[in-house]
């Protein structure tokens, strides 16, 4: 009986292709387009993202540079898509040096991202049905328009990103276990994983209210071309957020 | 933050004098570090020099008895509402408000400390980070809301959130109590920490310490319940607080019921209660993963699951009336109080008492046109409009 030492990253895959494989319509506000109407600037939140490279030794490392790039260029994308609909486009001016200044608002960002978080997921999973005044970030109202206040923004742009690839190593070892598969089973085959992969997850909070206007989850699985520039995912996660 | 810089110790024993160990030691210390720049950052570490000054005095005495060592000791104050408290690699000792706010009295908060500063001086975190790979580590990981949010994925911190085994808390407790009973407090009072904390078995062995003489019970030792309550009133309301705005309904209603019983009502922690208790009253779309039912067979599992979600529908209004009686005595002692006027109207909305729940509304926004929440409750007052009004 062949043992195959499971993969670190087997956890992480099965999460991927679940939410792949729940992927995931846009989630749309039952009056989307009389409330974008109301809306004249979104502003970007900052991003919250994440790269890691899986490496052979189990010492997997985050990497702030890819983390900063997909920073940078989600904010293009996301600038781009919003000016494209007529918006008016900001990014909320939040840097060590306001915090300093103000630490409360490092709290209060904290907080507003952890509820959009939930208020995303709940929206991606359709589950706000009982009381939609109850959806969104209700709980947080004071926090958020304090924040959209920062720029006077009528809505507010989250985005999560979450990339990772694996080191050589790491790939190798996972090809030789699928050669050792192929010729221990006598031909069968062995699915590989990917090297790499990404996964946006986009949400627009209407700040007066706190209800999610708009949610998407996009994923280098899901998406037709498999990338995993977070550009590219950006952009087609927010392309249905037309008016 | 509350940083109390107080050098001790750690003894480390099992993994002394072992080169590997160093440097794991030296990474968990680098990352822990890490993980506290990002707390901070993340405005996540409490600032406020009064309580800051209380915690020192219940503290020293503990630290005093720490082995002699290179590793420094602090204790700081998480903006958490979570009933939690953990101990990181570097020395650095967090409670979070949630525990502070539940903690009765000094020598339960003692034995809370002592029992994280053991936690580290017995080595415990770094034994526990050397098993990072355990399916326990990376399981409690994924519990931890805020360590994806603040990115906080580090192996230090994954292991101070995991918890220890039971030889390891057992060791931890025990010499916690030792120390609590050295540094001069009331041990006998100490072991209802873990009643506080919900884990019996933990207060039953602690207090059979005491019951046996291996440690002193110290019966007129430091125990000074109203000087902790009175340092922390402030976050206990703050807790109350964020356990709202995090959704996390049962703890803002225990919260809110036991600042009531402590400090009296007011108009704002009865709204505050209502509010937890309309938060309570939702039907879930889905059963909670720990309700889900055990056992080999789909058919029977998914059966029971669909047996205990209607349940849970069915039983999801239980909690409204409650949730109006609050709200109609925090409007009797503050018939003023903005967010108890909004509740009540919510809350009759929710029990179906239409009329009842828009005039309260309409009343609401009237007063308090330039409430944070206006918009909103406008938009529930049109759409209650439009669904009532005639087809044209």
């Amino acid at each position: 009986m062949l043992s195959l030492r499971c993969s670190r990253l087997v956890p992480w895959l099965c999460a991927w292709l679940v939410l792949g494989a729940c992927a995931t319509p846009a989630h749309q506000h039952p009056q989307l387009q009389s409330r974008l109407a109301e809306v004249r600037k979104v502003a970007l939140v900052p991003v919250q993202a994440s790269f890691t490279r899986v490496v052979l030794s189990g010492d997997d490392e985050q990497l702030q540079g890819e983390v900063d790039a997909a920073r940078a260029d989600i904010a293009r994308a996301a600038e781009e898509q919003v000016r494209a609909q007529k918006f008016e486009f900001a990014t909320l001016p939040l840097d060590e040096k306001t915090f300093q200044s103000d630490p409360e608002l490092a709290f209060q960002l904290t907080l507003v991202q952890v509820a959009a978080d939930g208020a995303m997921e709940r929206a991606l999973r359709g589950s706000p049905k009982s009381d939609d005044t109850l959806s969104g970030t209700r709980t947080v109202l004071a926090e958020t328009d304090r924040l959209a206040r920062l720029v006077d923004a009528d809505a507010l742009l989250f985005v999560r990103f979450f990339g990772w690839d694996k080191s050589g190593g790491e790939f190798a070892k996972d090809a030789a276990a699928a050669a050792v598969v192929f010729a221990a089973s006598g031909g069968m085959l062995l699915a590989m994983s990917q090297p790499s992969g990404a996964e946006v997850v986009v949400c627009l909070i209407d700040a007066r209210t706190g209800e999610v206007l708009y949610a998407k989850r996009g994923d280098s699985q899901s998406d037709a071309s498999a990338s995993t520039d977070p550009y590219e995912l950006t952009l087609r996660a927010l392309e249905q957020l037309k008016r | 933050m509350i940083a109390l810089a107080l050098a001790t110790c750690a003894a480390n024993r099992s993994l002394a004098a072992n080169p590997d160990a160093d440097t794991l030691r030296a990474r968990l210390t680098e990352e822990a570090n890490q993980a506290e720049a990002k707390l901070r950052e993340g405005g996540m570490v409490v600032s406020d020099p009064e309580l800051a000054a209380y915690l020192a005095s219940v503290a020293s005495p503990l630290l005093a008895l720490a082995p002699d060592s290179s590793l420094p000791l602090r204790i700081a104050v998480l903006r958490d509402p979570t009933v939690n408290a953990f101990a990181l690699p570097n020395g650095a000792i967090y409670v979070n408000i949630g525990a502070l706010a539940r903690v009765e009295d000094e020598a339960q908060l003692a034995l809370l400390l002592a029992q994280k500063m053991n936690h580290i001086a017995l080595d415990h975190t770094t034994q526990i980070a050397a098993d990072r790979r355990s399916k326990t580590v990376a399981a409690k990981l994924t519990q931890v809301a805020l360590a994806p949010l603040l990115g906080l994925s580090d192996i230090a911190f994954a292991a101070a959130m995991a918890g220890y085994s039971r030889e390891r808390e057992e060791e931890a407790d025990r010499a916690g109590m030792e120390w609590v009973a050295r540094a001069g407090f009331e041990t006998r009072a100490a072991p209802r920490l873990f009643a506080v904390l919900d884990e019996g078995d933990r207060q039953v062995r602690c207090e059979e310490l005491v019951a046996s003489g291996a440690v002193a019970a110290n019966a007129n030792g430091r125990n000074d319940a109203a000087a902790l309550r009175t340092a922390v009133a402030p976050i206990t309301l703050e807790s109350v607080r964020l356990s709202l705005a995090l959704r996390e309904y049962g703890l803002a209603r225990d919260g809110a019921q036991l600042a009531i019983a402590r400090y009296g009502e007011s108009a704002r922690l009865r709204a505050d209660e209502g509010e937890a208790l309309l938060g309570t009253a939702q039907a879930p779309a889905e059963l909670p993963r720990e309700l889900r039912a055990r056992g080999r067979n789909q058919r029977d599992r998914e059966e029971a699951d669909t047996r205990e979600l209607a349940r849970l529908v069915a039983r999801a209004n239980e909690p409204l009336p409650d949730a109006e009686q609050s709200f109609r005595r925090a409007l009797a002692l503050d018939s003023t109080y903005g967010p108890a006027r909004r509740g009540l109207g919510e809350v009759l909305l929710r029990r179906g008492d239409v009329a009842g729940g828009t005039a309260t509304l309409s009343e609401y926004l009237a007063a308090h046109p330039d409430a944070v929440d206006a918009r909103l409750v406008e938009g529930m007052l049109r759409r209650i409009r439009t669904a009532a009004s005639p087809a044209p």
